[in-house]
């Protein structure tokens, strides 16, 4: 084989058709792949998920066929289950408000899906996501930035991917606009092109929510109920669990007060939703665990960056001081609003992303 | 250059199938039904496709049923019989690593009132005839049992369990799909009733399958709204498929004696260089007989999956034991009910010989698969 051997992760969707399409373009070995993630926790055959329905399986398969490369269906539920849904479900049990695609890129798509496709003799993976990779010569580390169209951009949600992950992965779509993905759809006559997007969690089916798939996987303990406090610690009214808020929600509270209040703090402990009015919901810092950089090993000092503590954020000025446990700290120039736990944090440099990490308070 | 090793899934059509198929369609092929020339022509070969799947089986043509396949037939055996069974004949009872085909169409009747009764399985890979038998009775409706497994070959006792069912007036299916072509079918000494075939098992098309059914069997039509099949099976004959189904046969009949021994003799070649190359291999259902034509292994710590995938790649098409709606791989019912675990019923890789198996693909096989297994079994730590 002169060109080793490219997976493909393909979800049936429009962007990971395009990404196989111009990789086969350059003549490229390649090899499709379609997790099947929720299957049979959906225990019923008309209920799946959108992302990997068998419609999709289908789509991804004749798009594969087309562009002239195998396509395999690979059961990775149990992956999907351990890796994303079962820290979902303790993540809301926690008070916090989980990121399962973060999560789902990191160890599922370049870490599971990577060793089924390496144990077949792939070399790396590429995927339809919107995000640059570039190989810096000095520090023979891969570097991470922004994808060209600030609408599209994923970066934020690879962020944790370690430098081997890195360096094995291949982002085909990184420079390109949707209407170029789009145009070059229609242009290789892909049966995807005209595929609406995909925007919420993949593994909920429409009409469900979140906590349907995670009753049906047997996960989340019974929800507890408990008290809803303002931040002097007065009961205000009682709640049915704290899996059912998130920091900056203020509907379905069921306090009736003449102020517009929010949830500002979630106490698994005491299991507790506090809330206040939207001034509580400012913040000036937060504290970060389990931290990552990505173009050096750890910074010389507090690292100045744009940061962003969600994935619809766009981003606010601060100093990020890493404490070298593993731990940072991050200091807004100005107050942001609604910082929640179990979100991740990701530090910018313009179209450089220097790290990352996941909230705790 | 691919290397075709997946007969017990689909088996290549064979030369002379081919032949009767593309005679069969350059002809103006009337209705067999119908009583003018061209009708007649089509009953013709109808008739003749019939004889040659008769002498298959060693049956009275009269005896064969066509279907679309396989599935049908035993589908028609179960549900036909069950409709006909007396009032206190409410129980069917299978083996626990028959066909899905089996499986399913027994426990869609639980809704209409019977019950279901799986015969587990030795952890050789045969049923037992005596716990077989124990479990039929005057409440039986029907017994099913393989005449061999479609994933690891191996030989059910059909003889002992059919005696069993004929002494107790039970009628008795025989699955056998995977066996015909391969091995010699006698549906005498397994007291057999009830007899399924599947075409493209054996080198013809695929569409086109047959249940054998013995005079007298009470049975209604799955498929009612025509004479056709002596009232059998409702529906004009595909009459082109059938043909080369019977072609099929015929070509079958002729190459068993000769086959069985070219294939055992390949087998054992293989299984020899697996033990060598890997030790640690297991091959299910080595102790007891199996069709000549089937191997079924697993190394441990190589996901069956990748595997298939990885020979895929190379050129081989092998399969595991089988795949759920999305074509994703889950784990093998039958090597389960051998007792094995989750893990080992992922791991099991099938190589099914056939007709157009030659030497080359076997020694072409061995000399992939040591880098192909080095590496799976590096990514699988």
């Amino acid at each position: 084989m002169t060109t080793r051997l490219t997976a493909v992760a393909m979800s049936g969707g429009v962007d990971s058709s395009v990404a196989a399409a111009l990789l086969a373009r350059e003549g490229r070995p390649l090899v499709g792949f379609s997790m099947q993630l929720v299957d049979r926790l959906a225990g019923e055959a008309e209920r799946y998920g959108r992302c990997c329905s068998p419609d999709d399986f289908r789509d991804a398969r004749s798009v594969a066929d087309r562009l002239g490369f195998p396509h395999y269906v690979l059961d990775m539920e149990d992956d999907f289950k351990r890796q994303v849904l079962e820290p979902f479900a303790e993540d809301y049990a926690n008070g916090r408000t989980p990121s399962p695609c973060l999560r789902c890129n990191t160890f599922v798509k370049f870490d599971a899906l990577w060793e089924r496709a390496r144990a077949v003799g792939a070399a790396g993976v590429a995927t339809g996501h919107y995000a640059i990779l570039e190989r810096d010569a000095r520090t023979g580390r891969t570097l991470l930035r922004a994808a060209a169209d600030p609408d599209k951009d994923q970066s934020y949600f690879l962020f944790d991917l370690s430098d081997e992950q890195r360096a094995r992965a291949e982002f085909p779509l990184g420079g390109m606009s949707k209407d170029e993905v789009r145009e070059l759809a229609r242009a290789f006559a892909l049966a995807t092109a005209e595929k609406p997007e995909s925007m919420d969690l993949c593994f909920v089916t429409e009409g469900e929510s979140y906590r349907d798939v995670l009753a049906r996987a047997g996960l989340g303990p019974a929800p507890v109920a408990g008290e809803i406090v303002d931040t002097e610690g007065r009961v205000l009214a009682t709640h049915a669990g704290i899996e059912q808020f998130t920091v900056g929600q203020r509907r379905g509270l069921g306090v009736a007060t003449g102020e517009k209040l929010y949830v500002i703090g979630l106490d698994a402990g005491s299991n507790r939703v506090v809330v206040g009015d939207e001034a509580g919901l400012y913040r000036e810092s937060c504290t970060l665990e389990r931290v990552r950089w990505i173009p050096f090993e750890r910074p010389g000092g507090p690292q100045p960056a744009m940061v962003r503590i969600r994935s619809s954020h766009a981003g606010a000025r601060a100093v990020v001081t890493d404490r070298g446990d593993g731990a940072a700290t991050v200091a807004f120039d100005e107050p942001q609003r609604a910082v929640t736990p179990g979100q991740a944090a990701v530090f910018y440099d313009g179209d450089l992303v220097l790290g990352g990490g996941w909230i705790t308070g | 250059m691919r290397h075709y090793l997946d007969h017990n899934a689909t088996s290549p059509l064979r030369h002379e199938a081919e032949d009767a198929l593309r005679a069969a369609h350059a002809d103006a092929v009337g209705n067999p039904s119908s009583i003018h020339e061209e009708g007649r022509a089509a009953r013709a070969r109808l008739d003749a496709a019939r004889m040659h799947v008769a002498a298959l089986a060693g049956v009275p043509p009269r005896d064969v049923a066509f279907t679309s396949g396989g599935s049908e037939a035993i589908a028609a055996a179960i549900r036909g019989v069950a409709d006909r069974a007396p009032g206190n004949r409410r129980r069917l009872v299978v083996s626990s690593i028959e066909h899905s085909a089996v499986l399913e169409s027994a426990r869609a009747l639980q809704a209409f009132g019977f019950e279901v009764v799986e015969v587990p399985c030795a952890s050789t890979g045969r049923v037992d005839a005596d716990a077989f038998a124990d479990r039929i009775d005057e409440r039986t409706a029907l017994a099913c049992l393989q005449a061999a497994n479609n994933e690891t070959g191996v030989l059910q006792p059909v003889a002992e369990v059919g005696a069993s069912c004929r002494a107790s007036g039970v009628p008795f299916l025989v699955d056998a799909v995977q066996a015909a072509g391969k091995i010699p079918l006698d549906r005498d000494a397994w007291s057999a009733d009830l007899l399924a075939l599947s075409g493209h098992k054996l080198g013809g098309p695929q569409g086109a399958g047959a249940l054998i059914v013995r005079e007298g069997v009470a049975m209604a039509p799955l498929i009612a709204g025509g004479a056709q099949e002596r009232r059998r099976r409702g529906g004009t004959e595909a009459v082109a498929t059938i043909a080369g189904f019977g072609a099929a046969c015929a070509a079958a009949l002729r190459d068993v004696p000769e086959d069985a021994g070219r294939f055992s003799a390949l087998r054992e070649r293989l299984e020899a260089a697996l033990r060598a190359m890997a030790p640690s291999v297991r091959i299910h259902g080595e102790s007891v007989p199996r069709l000549p034509n089937t191997l079924n292994v697993s190394f441990p710590g190589v996901p069956g999956e990748t595997l298939v995938i990885a020979l895929d790649l190379a050129g081989f098409a092998v399969s595991t034991g089988s795949a759920c709606a999305s074509g994703a791989v889950t784990p093998s019912h039958v090597i389960r009910a051998m007792g094995y675990a989750d893990d080992e019923a992922r791991g099991a890789v099938r190589i099914s010989l056939g007709w157009d198996t030659t030497e080359d693909s076997i020694e072409q096989l061995l000399r992939v698969l040591p880098p192909l297994l080095a590496r799976a079994t590096m990514a699988g730590r």
